[in-house]
């Protein structure tokens, strides 16, 4: 066993941040990750990181009190107001303080951060080192973390949470290179490991985004909070998802249709390409099944083409790479065949405005989590700003949490080996099952369901007839076995136990979306065309059944406080 | 990797820096040498001639700063190379260098007292 | 529907049995295009459970899949087989193996230890002395441009596979590491002065790089590590004769 003051699982922005935060307060921090932090999928952000700044010319009458009202506005008032608050004040904080710590944002002639225009945000707020803004951060943190002697387990992949007595103690972690289950045992634990969005066959995500963090939690018995909204990107490459940052229409670039229409104009006159990226990406699947893609095909154009070869090799030469790479088309010679794709999930495990769960020594940072801040519709450039501003109140709070919980008494080891003891048995059942199921197949099956039955638009039938389909792909992925029992990086091993907790985060997004009778941000009905503000202005909690085979829903209100519910207009 | 054994190999910077400097040179000097030998003494290449040549002060300059140059340039060429092989600890690097050194002033040295009867 | 063979560097130094290397093939049936990625999981899926490969983000960003394909470093995720060499062939073989010269940990996963020790050991983070403004450190456009080459690098681990100074001195601190310092040392808001310096200012640092250009490349990122080295060599002379930081 493994002892650290505290556990951060995920190596992330939000992971590190906390870390990082832990560690300066003086905890000995441990980040366990599946992947060297800096291969997380932080790292593929690309547009930028919103921060009421004012640097831009036009964004001088910009203030926190803006962003945290275009946030609101753009999540449709689902988002907790005090927590957009929180953020949108830190948010100013924070990216001084990964200039500090030598990010390379990209600057203006007197030297000052650059801005940039992005969508459903009324001023140019979005700061940005070129279109690789993630990987700019992600590294400026991976580097804080070696220089504060963060502890890095690198290629854990963490399975399990060790709860003694209601409190969390630790996690349990299969050691990719050395091979075998070890607990790490602490007196808190940070969950950062990133969003779901590997439970949809049209991912813009990283492989490794298959939610086994909320589904930790979740297996725990924290409830798993609006898992319905998920975000479609308008402009994932038309062959492999792959994204498309919204800086492409941030800098001036067009969405277009087979008719060679900006099609934008029937949906969001005044913002256009701009509007919040739900509109944007309804639109385009309106386009497409009303068959205006391009040469009928399901698919629209990005076209960057007017912007020129100097400001494309300038602002946005890691989607040109992209392009030219994965879809075999140059933006300064052609446009970009994209369709919408999955990109972000908005739910997320339960936590307040510390990143604190209801179970306590149990916290939870980043896309995992659900603050909730993007309500139903998150705002390009508040996600790196998320991870980032509740990282470090997370890292914070635990402090805080460590100092003042009343029982000091060590991790209790015996909780730990059983924890281990678990795991070992339950690889050992998957090792000797006579298997009648493929773990992949079915991986891919749920996949594909969740795409065609929980996509940008939603109805009563298709969802019932999904949510069936969940039920029997649940039922059936009890008959899947190993192939390969070796220690050492066992994928088969990983992938298989990732099935489980994918299965059944898909079940609470399902769920949750079929139950919510209304359209709200990026969950649209075509049954409820309506947002209802009467019945549905809650979150949806989803708690875990033991031996059942989807959630308990639950509901609980919405922060206000600061502004007033209005309907949305772009 | 350990810390110590990066550190170990301190400097450095003077033998790249010459390596360079004395390129320069052995091109300026070479240059000259070759230019004096072959183009403009060219038919006449004997004992006397060259003697005559050597009279001259600045001749004598030019060959022991090529001599210098050459011998330091070939002999670090020759360390980086075996640095590279057998020669990779402190220890080794260390003996290999003081080896080259004595070598090279002795070849120096040799050279010199060849010219010394023009130096004179 | 095409067809292609991936001949696959397999070894288990685990395995009691059979720790030698060997080539496997497999044949994969596609449609449309086919990254090298998208085929070790197809063998992982359809084959063979036990191949080992990483992975991340598929959209060569994270640097996690860089391989030794068709006899070049290159990133699986990022590799069509249709660009390479062997896609005109009517029965197309394409060679899989992991970053040569690294220690193995199984099929194509190679060890990082020492990669990612090198990269601690040059101190990759902002060194600063004075206090921190209120708001941004100011930097003009034209020092943040110097910047623009070794901050895409992506940790994959090609040029120091590829480096025959690696090779021959595994305590060199190769190509990625100190084009990490470089990173550093060149930005204008950096103020270390011989902190980093004796790190990399040594035998088993910049001048260990014999512009051998191999780094240059292997880079999938198309980066130019020795350029960023010749500038560390140069700013050593600066610092230590002419007193100069940058």
């Amino acid at each position: 066993m493994i002892h650290h003051d505290v556990i951060v699982v995920g190596g992330g922005l939000a992971g590190l941040r906390a870390a990082i935060e832990a560690k300066r307060a003086g905890l000995d921090v441990a980040v366990l990750s599946q992947v060297h932090p800096g291969r997380s999928h932080s790292g593929a952000a690309q547009g930028g990181i919103n921060a009421a700044l004012g640097n831009h010319p036009e964004g001088r009458d910009d203030s926190w009190e803006k962003h945290a009202f275009d946030t609101t506005k753009g999540g449709d008032f689902l988002g907790d107001q005090d927590a957009i608050v929180q953020m949108t004040k830190d948010a100013i904080e924070v990216i001084y303080e990964m200039d500090h710590w030598g990010c390379p944002f990209s600057r203006y002639e007197d030297g000052r951060i650059t801005q940039r225009p992005f969508g459903g945000a009324g001023f140019p707020r979005c700061c940005y080192g070129a279109d690789k803004t993630g990987h700019y951060l992600l590294h400026t943190l991976v580097e804080q973390a070696y220089k504060h002697q963060v502890k890095l387990y690198v290629e854990q992949y963490v399975c399990k949470l060790i709860v003694h007595e209601g409190i969390c103690q630790g996690v349990v972690a299969y050691d990719m290179i050395r091979g075998g289950f070890e607990a790490f045992s602490g007196g808190a634990v940070i969950i950062a490991t990133g969003g779901a969005g590997r439970i949809y066959a049209n991912s813009t995500n990283a492989l490794i985004n298959t939610g086994g963090g909320m589904a930790m939690a979740y297996h725990a018995g924290v409830p798993l909070k609006d898992m319905e909204f998920i975000q479609f990107h308008p402009t994932g490459l038309y062959s492999t998802n792959i994204l498309m940052t919204e800086a492409a229409r941030g800098e001036g670039g067009y969405l277009v249709n087979g008719l060679g229409e900006r099609y934008m104009e029937k949906y969001a006159p005044k913002f256009m390409e701009l509007a919040p990226r739900d509109i944007v990406a309804r639109a385009g699947q309106t386009e497409i099944n009303e068959g205006r893609g391009i040469n009928g095909q399901p698919y629209v154009y990005l076209d960057l083409r007017h912007l020129g070869a100097e400001k494309i090799l300038e602002r946005l030469p890691g989607i040109r790479d992209l392009a030219i790479h994965f879809e075999g088309v140059d933006p300064i010679e052609e446009p970009i065949p994209v369709v919408p794709s999955q990109h972000y999930t908005m739910g997320g495990i339960d936590t307040n405005v510390d990143g604190a769960t209801i179970m306590p020594g149990l916290y939870a940072a980043g896309e995992c989590a659900c603050v909730s801040v993007h309500g139903a519709n998150r705002l390009g450039g508040n996600s790196l700003l998320e991870t980032i501003v509740f990282g470090r109140r997370a890292g914070a709070d635990v402090f805080r949490y460590l100092e003042s919980r009343p029982d000091k008494r060590p991790p209790n080891a015996r909780a730990a080996f059983a924890a281990v003891q678990a795991m070992e048995d339950k690889v050992e059942a998957l090792a000797r099952a006579e298997a009648t199921e493929n773990a992949y197949a079915l991986r891919t099956e749920m996949a594909l369901v969740t795409k065609e039955h929980f996509g940008v638009f939603r109805d009563e039938a298709g969802m019932k007839a999904g949510l069936d389909k969940l039920l029997s792909i649940k039922e059936r992925s009890a008959k899947v076995g190993l192939r390969y029992t070796g220690n050492v990086f066992n994928l088969d091993l990983i992938r298989t136990l990732d099935l489980e907790g994918m299965i059944d985060v898909a079940l609470c997004m399902a769920m949750g979306a079929l139950n919510r009778t209304e359209s709200r941000g990026a969950h649209y009905r075509t049954d409820y065309t309506k947002r209802d503000d009467a019945n549905w202005l809650k979150h949806t909690l989803a708690y875990y059944r033991p031996g059942e085979a989807g959630p308990r829903l639950d509901y609980k209100p919405v922060t206000l406080g600061y502004f007033e519910p209005e309907e949305r207009k772009y | 990797m350990k810390a110590e054994s990066v550190t170990s190999h301190r400097g450095g910077m003077w033998a790249w820096l010459f390596q360079r400097i004395t390129a320069v040179l052995l091109i300026v000097c070479l240059a000259i040498h070759l230019v004096f030998t072959h183009i403009v003494g060219i038919g006449d290449i004997s004992y006397d001639t060259i003697g005559d040549r050597l009279a001259h002060a600045g001749f004598i300059a030019v060959d022991i700063i090529l001599l210098a140059a050459g011998t330091f340039h070939a002999l670090n060429g020759l360390r980086m190379v075996l640095m590279d092989y057998w020669f990779t600890s402190r220890k080794r690097a260390l003996a290999l260098t003081v080896v080259l050194w004595v070598v090279g002033l002795a070849a120096l040295v040799y050279g010199i007292w060849a010219l010394w009867p023009w130096i004179s | 529907m095409a067809e292609i063979t991936f001949r696959v560097k397999r070894q288990d130094p685990q395995d009691k049995k059979n720790p030698e290397a060997h080539w496997e093939d497999y044949k994969i049936t596609y449609e449309g295009n086919l990254t090298v990625l998208e085929g070790l999981f197809y063998i992982q899926e359809k084959y063979d459970g036990s191949l080992a490969f990483r992975y991340c983000c598929r959209a060569s960003v994270c640097g996690s899949c860089a391989m030794y394909i068709d006899g070049a470093y290159r990133l699986a995720c990022q590799t069509n087989v249709k660009h390479l060499d062997s896609a005109g062939s009517p029965d197309p073989v394409v060679t899989v193996a992991p970053m040569p010269h690294l220690p193995l940990v199984k099929d194509l996963v190679c060890d990082m230890t020492d990669f990612f020790a090198k990269y601690e050991y040059i101190m990759p983070w902002l060194i600063r002395k004075s206090p921190d403004p209120e708001k941004e450190l100011l930097q003009s456009p034209k020092d943040r441009k110097k910047l623009d080459m070794p901050i895409d690098c992506i940790l994959c681990g090609c040029c120091y596979s590829s480096c025959p100074s690696v090779w021959g001195e595994e305590n060199y601190l190769g190509p990625a590491a100190l084009l990490k310092a470089y990173r550093f040392e060149v930005d204008s808001r950096d103020e270390a002065r011989k902190d980093r310096l004796s790190r990399w200012d040594n035998e088993r640092g910049v001048y260990r790089c014999h512009t051998i250009m191999n780094c240059v490349e292997a880079c999938p990122k198309e980066l130019v590590p020795t350029e960023g080295i010749q500038w560390l060599k140069r700013a050593a002379i600066r610092r230590r004769l002419f007193g100069r930081l940058k």
